[in-house]
């Protein structure tokens, strides 16, 4: 897991033509990127059944 | 229309469009925060029902993670819409790792610290996918607010007025809102220069095209013509300013390009000392040799030799090119924009959502289809 901030991880925002509202869909689209290999991280050290159980937290849900 | 009273119907129309596009932002990030609580609760749960018995006990591990998830989550949303906010560091992500841990001592440390990096991660996620939906309908916003803010009775019904104004509001509204989400690109905000075009538009009744098809904005903050080399700039090209243009800061510099206009002069032919007169507009300078020269002569030399040698044409004044238009077409063309605002054509309800991501718990409650009903003082369409 990396241990810096995700807002420093962000991609570049050049694209060819500018496109605000494409610059705030890219960033929504890598942010998932890092949620999805973190939860990958995560379901190798425990099963979704042990998160929910110790943790609390309902990694299903993340699949809506 | 009074120039004066033209400047200041677009001073005017800039502001509240900032203001309202202000407001709307605000709002809107209430209900994403609202959303974000909803999310937290249903994502984390802080008690444990055992099946078998019935009995629940609570979850301090749950309770730690749900307002970690929080936290990361009405931070993000913060820094994304141009709020102050809590940086979330490794030291955070560490403390509540080993918090965590300690209320959870039959896990391994790393089982507690990805458990802590996926909340944090998946808030983050969430706080940009509900950036996405508010600047989408932040969009739609602006196009009613503007027709609303302009309409067609507005100006005597004089059309051109009321288009050109309800663009120009839906110029700053955006740009308010895009420079919020740092979305907005470079070398577009919004001028005191841009606004005073305005005025002039609006009281000479002649739309010219202020921003270009590239979505540059034409005119700089100083009221000059932008060139391809301010967009090269604001394009993050380098190399692209002549070096002779930093040198004539210097004093080395200086010498050069003194030695390199007195040079020309000098091996010039007749000929081309007489174009290079024409070209400062004293075409019936006798050509002399240059110390023989006029002080105003040199002057005018120097400054044509500077326009074609390097430094850039930025001292040339704005004079947008007119758009023989119709109305609507016109002050559409004028900022560049998608489409033109005619009417009060977009439903009541607050549209855009987005689809690309899904449409998601946050997605949908960040801007729910009864944002008119829901929210207070919400956009009502104009009194027909």
């Amino acid at each position: 897991m990396p241990d810096t901030p995700a807002g420093d991880q962000e991609p570049p925002d050049t694209p060819s033509r500018w496109d605000a509202d494409e610059v705030l869909r890219a960033r929504a689209a890598h942010a998932k990127d890092q949620r999805d290999n973190s939860v990958v991280d995560l379901r190798d050290v425990m099963s979704d059944a042990e998160v929910l159980d110790v943790f609390g937290v309902d990694l299903s849900r993340l699949e809506d | 229309m009074d120039a004066t009273v033209a400047a200041t119907i677009a001073h005017g129309t800039r502001n509240q469009a900032v203001d309202d596009a202000r407001n709307d932002l605000n709002r809107l990030q209430l209900r994403a925060v609202e959303a974000g609580r909803e999310e937290s609760r249903r994502l984390v749960k802080v008690s444990n029902i055992n099946q078998e018995t019935g009995q629940a006990t609570y979850r301090p591990a749950g309770r730690v993670l749900r307002d970690w998830y929080l936290h990361c989550y009405l931070n993000g949303l913060r820094e994304r819409l141009g709020h102050p906010s809590v940086v979330i560091d490794a030291q955070q992500i560490e403390d509540t790792a080993a918090l965590l841990h300690r209320l959870t001592p039959e896990t391994e440390p790393v089982q507690a610290l990805r458990a802590v990096g996926v909340l944090r991660n998946v808030a983050n996620a969430d706080s940009a996918k509900a950036t996405v939906t508010i600047m989408a309908s932040l969009r739609s916003a602006a196009e009613r607010r503007a027709i609303q803010h302009a309409p067609d009775g507005r100006f005597d019904s004089d059309q051109l007025r009321v288009h050109i104004t309800r663009h120009w509001y839906q110029r700053c509204y955006i740009d308010h809102v895009e420079a919020a989400t740092r979305s907005q690109q470079p070398l577009t905000p919004v001028t005191a220069a841009e606004e005073h075009q305005v005025a002039v538009a609006l009281a000479s009744r002649v739309a010219r095209q202020l921003v270009a098809a590239d979505g540059t904005v034409m005119v700089t903050s100083h009221g000059t013509l932008t060139n391809d080399l301010d967009r090269a700039v604001a394009r993050g090209q380098v190399g692209v300013v002549p070096s002779t243009v930093g040198r004539a800061f210097d004093a080395p510099g200086s010498d050069d390009m003194r030695t390199s206009i007195l040079n020309g002069w000098s091996r010039a032919s007749h000929a081309e000392r007489g174009r290079w007169a024409l070209e400062a507009g004293i075409a019936d300078l006798i050509l002399q040799p240059w110390d023989q020269l006029t002080g105003d002569h040199q002057n005018a030399l120097v400054g044509a030799w500077l326009r074609g040698h390097g430094r850039p044409v930025q001292e040339i004044p704005f004079h947008g090119e007119p758009l023989s238009r119709p109305p609507a077409e016109a002050a559409r063309l004028m900022f560049n924009h998608q489409k033109q605002l005619r009417g009060f054509e977009a439903p009541l309800v607050a549209a855009g959502l987005s689809d690309k991501l899904g449409s998601g718990p946050l997605a949908a409650r960040a801007e729910s289809a009864d944002y008119a009903r829901d929210t207070p003082n919400a956009i009502k369409p104009p009194n027909i």
